[in-house]
């Protein structure tokens, strides 16, 4: 089994209203797995999919080698999920959510879920209704942890969680694929992506776009470029600069993206009187779609 | 602690349902203990009144002896009590579930969806027999306080019980069925609610109103408590029906429940 998720030709659609179209992809194994897109593309569609909690309308699912709806049980005793607001029994301690779960995966480690609790810094005695969405989004992380799975799905697990335990998080999700396991997660976003995926896949409007590698994707994403200077001459300049698009102007600004050497943006911004330069990663749909261009002009 | 989806849910629902048990216990003491008071006045002004009003409220003569009482006063009266606790539990435990998102973190877990129905099924079943014992033990206690236990027949009160269990789990049942079918908390409670209703209108209404009579046949009250189970003891047949609308609902909602999408929070 090389591929621990496997999608072919899926479709869902919802009545007249579109869900997600003929997606196909791999997941391979002892990686992770970035699957990407703005909100309302079919991401969640899709993992309930994987999950076995919705049907296709058409394609198959294969995870971990086997039929998910057929074999939905046996295969989800090696996964572990987690959404983004996970909704847990709020008058129950984390403890005894975690038992629950735990006795009917048969499964239940006391010890290491105190390792997890410790690590990600998270009080498991304290009713859920009673903590906040952060806290909350740290039992539903251990529940998806504390089996050690072969596989985890992870629907936006980041957010609601603080910088500090999203470092641990991240941690913790290399380790598992240190440990040959593998990971799928959907996110809206890039730096996330950047930081912990080896390989990333772009959903919109419920159809795969993009489906390749990070360092790949990484070398084509345009940045955010805003200069302090409205100087004609400038913008000219620019207008004339290979790499340079989406070109405007504000009444103090000039604004674009760019895709190109940094020196040769650097070389002609140094002849200009320039008052304020920021550059940031575009946002993750020009990233991809800037990507997609690109491939379809080849 | 929890062992089960079955025990889980027990756990879940013990202070509620309790607390409906100790209401419905405590109804029922107050209501028996007003029977000296109605035995004296209410029967003999009874006996002044027409026929059609006598099918609602009861012959005079039943309000002459405790059994009589306890079947208009309990039995017919309570049905409402345990009927709202068991539409709001079977809208609960499976569609109030999936409408706040927790049935899909169960779903996650490997248990099939067929064991999740059937435990919770289960559980619900238990719980409402838990409430109608509030109902049996407040009564009879209730016949201690005012001296007539030794005129009631518990025997047969005990089968009149069994039969408001019987009733409130069919219409639990179709909520919970209406629950598995939909995933949606507010169809299942108000459709539910709506049958409840309009079928015990049909039942009561069809003794006066002709044009009902024929449509009564598939109002489940009508095999609740007619005839009387504390004046003729239990009809097996009406047990048999009341059962088989349960099953009905329990098998068609398990069927549909096992395919069909989960909805999406």
């Amino acid at each position: 089994m090389n591929s621990v998720i496997e999608l072919t030709a899926l479709t869902k659609t919802f009545g007249k209203s579109r869900g997600v179209s003929n997606i196909s992809l791999k997941v391979p194994k002892g990686t992770i797995y970035g699957f990407l897109g703005p909100n309302g593309a079919g991401k969640s569609t899709t993992i309930n999919m994987i999950m076995g909690l919705s049907s296709p309308t058409s394609g198959e699912i294969r995870v971990l080698g086997k039929d998910i709806k057929s074999h939905g049980i046996e295969t989800r005793k090696d996964i572990g999920f987690l959404s983004s607001d996970m909704s847990l029994d709020g008058h129950l301690t984390g403890w005894q959510q975690l038992e629950y779960f735990g006795q009917l995966r048969g499964d239940f480690n006391k010890k290491y879920i105190e390792e997890l609790a410790n690590r990600f810094d998270c009080n498991l005695s304290r009713k859920q209704k009673t903590l906040s969405r952060g806290n909350r989004q740290k039992v539903a992380l251990i529940q998806a942890l504390m089996h050690r799975p072969k596989l985890l799905i992870l629907d936006e697990p980041t957010s609601g969680l603080d910088p500090l335990v999203q470092a641990e998080f991240n941690q913790t999700i290399l380790e598992h694929r240190a440990s040959g396991n593998s990971t799928f997660i959907s996110s809206h976003v890039l730096s996330e992506v950047q930081e912990l995926c080896d390989h990333v896949a772009f959903i919109r409007e419920g159809k795969l776009v993009v489906d390749t590698t990070v360092k790949t994707l990484i070398k084509s994403a345009p940045k955010q470029v805003r200069l302090g200077s409205t100087d004609p001459k400038l913008i000219k300049a620019l207008e004339k600069l290979p790499g340079v698009a989406n070109l405007t102007t504000t009444r103090h600004r000039c604004n674009f993206t760019y895709k190109g050497e940094s020196n040769t943006l650097i070389k002609t911004m140094g002849m200009f009187d320039i008052s304020d330069v920021s550059v940031e990663d575009a946002d993750l749909e020009s990233t991809f779609l800037s990507f997609y261009e690109e491939k379809e002009n080849v | 602690m929890f062992k089960s989806i079955f025990t889980k849910t027990l756990f879940d629902k013990r202070w509620s349902t309790l607390i409906w048990a100790i209401a419905i216990a405590i109804f029922c003491i107050l209501v028996v203990l007003l029977f000296p008071t109605f035995k004296e006045t209410f029967g003999k002004a009874l006996q002044d009144t027409p026929e059609n009003l006598r099918s609602l409220l009861g012959e005079a003569a039943d309000y002459q002896n405790i059994n009589g009482y306890i079947d208009i006063q309990v039995i017919n009266q309570m049905i409402f009590l345990t009927l709202i606790m068991g539409v709001i539990l079977g809208t609960n435990l499976l569609a109030g579930e999936e409408s706040d998102g927790r049935l899909q973190s169960l779903l996650a877990q490997p248990v099939s969806r067929s064991k999740i129905y059937w435990h919770k099924f289960l559980a619900m079943s238990l719980l409402l027999f838990l409430t109608s014992l509030g109902l049996f033990a407040g009564t009879l206690l209730a016949t201690l306080i005012i001296g007539e236990a030794n005129n009631l027949n518990i025997g047969r009160f005990f089968q009149a019980t069994l039969m408001v269990l019987l009733i409130t789990l069919a219409y639990a049942s179709l909520a919970f069925c209406l629950g598995a079918l939909s995933g949606r908390k507010g169809v299942a409670g108000v459709v539910a609610g709506f049958l409840a209703f309009t079928t015990f209108m049909i039942t009561t209404l069809a003794s006066t109103a002709k044009v009902l009579s024929s449509v009564n046949y598939i109002s489940p009250f009508k095999y609740f408590n007619s005839p009387s189970v504390i004046k003729n003891g239990i009809d097996l047949k009406n047990v048999m029906i009341l059962i088989s609308i349960t099953a009905l609902c329990a098998i068609v909602g398990w069927i549909v429940f096992r395919q069909r999408d989960v909805y999406q929070k």
